[in-house]
């Protein structure tokens, strides 16, 4: 790594043949090394949507989306200098830091909705009738907030589960020990959110017909 | 994106939830600089505005308990002097300084004084005697003859059953510059003149019960093979012979550790050659607060008692961390001293070692959360130590509650407390 840029951000920056542009590898680096309040800047700013994106999928709340979006980067600018990456590909690193604080954002919204006593899991089992699979295809005009608000009616634990399995792309046997639940229960549970969603999808899909 | 008609929808959703991001809103950066400027302060302060306003609760019911005896006494006081002048009234009228002094009435001035001082506390026998005899202008006996008269002497309980005038007769018949102890008739304390109560026992145990019991607790910490020091101050009112309600504050650490699951941060972030024999073995954590009990106390015979009640746990600070174990393949050292079998280790020349390694987790989800707290049982015993201090040992058990318990670790612990009580 070079020379540090003077600024960026809210102010141009003046780039000379021996610097930089000022990209996330930089910030990370700046932020683990010496706290860089500029690095800091510039890593909130570029990752802010992404975290909100990720707590909105778990928190309904906007307020406590906001707050966990805070908690994730005081929490990650803590513990940046943890985030290890010798070795790796510059281009690698950037995704892998997505991943990384993306999960500490996933962790703060299981323990905020946790505390919250919002997950309430029972054992119990997937009926069969549940089990039957009904495919449903997708619209061309499905937009995100539509998805969104399709998630949102999912019950809490329903909305976990579908989130760490389907999007993050944990397995079943980590899910379980996260939630402290029986992998058994975990799959009920995401058959159970995908049943639902594609009930709740087919009947946005009525109205937006009985609407055209 | 455009949706692939192949696809369930959920797939469809999970795509789009993958690739999503909102946009950055302005001001957000301003907002979370306050953000954490005030956490911070949260954090760093919050824990002397807890200890501050426990004191001062403490020291104002504490100040108000301590006022409230300090009336009864001198209620009791009063009280006494009225008697004594209500037992002087009969005969002589020691109260009228016109009349001469005889040595009949000096002596039962001296035996009531005798009587109030008993009742009261040492340091204000002077000032009492003072005043009883403060009616007597040509009264010439000195001060210290009052004073020098044994006023705990077991005689002024133990005297004859014979009445007050026979008292005063016994009296008349003594020297009144005599400064040894005159018998007091135990009718002087249930004389029908006063009321048949009889006034000492129950004066005397006011003065010397002790409601408040202040002490200092070391209390080492025991959880898996961790041990841990912490230690506190503790208040306790004694609400009867047998009960007392306790709190205080105490410093406390404790560790715990589970093991890892998918939700933690993986290892290929930590890990830095990226070797597939690194594994993480366990997630270990260290919290460090302050713990507020509010516990309910009974004396079980007279060394023994039993404690039982519920404290606020607040976490100071976190630490946690990442345990690896590395499986790393060393070549052997030829040695001379092998054993035949040994022979295929020497062979192989290659010997696999587990090395240990810890890294910091950047999870943190106990730090800065006010937690419910603990359930508490212990049971102590009392060891005499000096003459106004006992030590006591108190083994007890902690058993978390409320949110505290939601969390992913086991933070049940135990230890022994060694209490210094005042």
């Amino acid at each position: 790594m070079n020379s540090i840029p003077i600024s960026f951000v809210s102010e141009p920056v003046v780039i000379s043949r021996d610097q930089h542009v000022p990209n996330l590898f930089w910030a990370i680096n700046a932020c683990a090394r010496s706290n860089d309040e500029r690095a800091k800047e510039l890593i909130y700013r570029k990752l802010y949507g992404y975290i909100n994106a990720v707590i909105s999928r778990y928190v309904k709340d906007i307020h406590d989306t906001e707050e966990l979006v805070n908690e994730t980067f005081i929490k990650a600018f803590k513990a940046i200098h943890t985030f290890s990456y010798a070795d790796m590909e510059e281009s690698k690193v950037e995704k892998f830091f997505y991943g990384w604080i993306g999960r500490i954002a996933a962790n703060l919204s299981i323990d905020h909705l946790r505390s919250k006593k919002r997950l309430r899991i029972k054992d119990d089992s997937v009926s069969e009738e549940e089990l039957r699979k009904v495919y449903v295809a997708p619209a061309d005009n499905l937009e995100v907030q539509d998805i969104l608000k399709l998630l949102s009616q999912l019950p809490d634990v329903q909305r976990i589960i579908f989130n760490l399995y389907e999007v993050e792309g944990f397995s079943h046997q980590e899910i379980a020990q996260q939630l402290k639940i029986p992998e058994s229960t975990s799959r009920t549970y995401l058959t159970r959110a995908k049943q639902r969603l594609r009930l709740l999808y087919s009947q946005l899909m009525e109205i937006n017909k009985r609407n055209n | 994106m455009k949706p692939d008609k192949n696809k369930d929808i959920t797939k469809h959703i999970a795509e789009v939830l993958k690739g999503h991001s909102l946009p950055y809103e302005e001001g957000a950066w301003e907002r979370f600089k306050d953000f954490e400027t005030t956490k911070k302060r949260k954090i760093v302060l919050w824990p002397y505005f807890t200890g501050a306003a426990a004191a001062v609760v403490l020291l104002a019911v504490s100040l108000f308990l301590f006022t409230g005896e300090n009336k009864n006494e001198s209620q009791q006081v009063v009280k006494q002097d009225v008697t004594k002048d209500i037992v002087d009234t009969p005969d002589n009228g020691l109260t009228d300084s016109s009349e001469p002094i005889n040595s009949e009435s000096l002596v039962s001035t001296t035996t009531q004084s005798n009587l109030v001082a008993t009742l009261n506390k040492r340091q204000t026998e002077s000032a009492v005697i003072s005043n009883s005899l403060s009616g007597s202008n040509s009264l010439d006996i000195e001060q210290r003859d009052l004073n020098r008269t044994d006023l705990s002497s077991p005689s002024l309980y133990q005297s004859d059953t014979s009445g007050y005038k026979e008292a005063q007769s016994i009296a008349s018949t003594e020297p009144s510059t005599s400064n040894s102890v005159t018998p007091v008739p135990k009718e002087i304390y249930t004389s029908p003149h006063i009321g048949s109560e009889p006034l000492s026992p129950h004066v005397v145990n006011i003065a010397d019960n002790k409601k408040w019991d202040f002490s200092v607790e070391l209390s080492p910490n025991i959880k898996d093979k961790d041990v841990n020091f912490g230690g506190g101050v503790a208040i306790a009112y004694n609400l009867s012979d047998k009960i007392s309600i306790g709190s205080g504050v105490s410093y406390m650490q404790l560790d715990a550790q589970r093991a890892p699951n998918g939700i933690d941060i993986p290892a290929e972030f930590s890990t830095l050659d990226g070797s597939k024999n690194k594994s993480l073995n366990t997630i270990s954590t260290s919290l460090t607060g302050l713990d507020i009990p509010i516990n309910l106390k009974m004396n079980v015979g007279n060394a023994m008692y039993v404690n039982a009640g519920v404290s606020v746990f607040s976490v100071l600070n976190e630490s946690r961390y990442n345990n690896f174990e590395e499986r790393i393949a060393v070549t052997a050292l030829a040695s001379p001293a092998f054993s035949p079998s040994d022979s295929r280790k020497e062979k192989s020349g290659v010997e696999a070692q587990s090395l240990h390694s810890q890294e910091v987790n950047s999870s943190t989800p106990y730090e800065g959360k006010n937690f419910t707290g603990f359930f508490n049982f212990s049971v102590g015993y009392k060891l005499p130590f000096l003459p106004k201090m006992n030590l006591a040992i108190e083994p007890y058990f902690k058993i978390p509650i409320g949110s505290l318990s939601d969390q992913d670790m086991d933070l049940n612990n135990g230890g022994f407390k060694i209490k210094a009580s005042f």
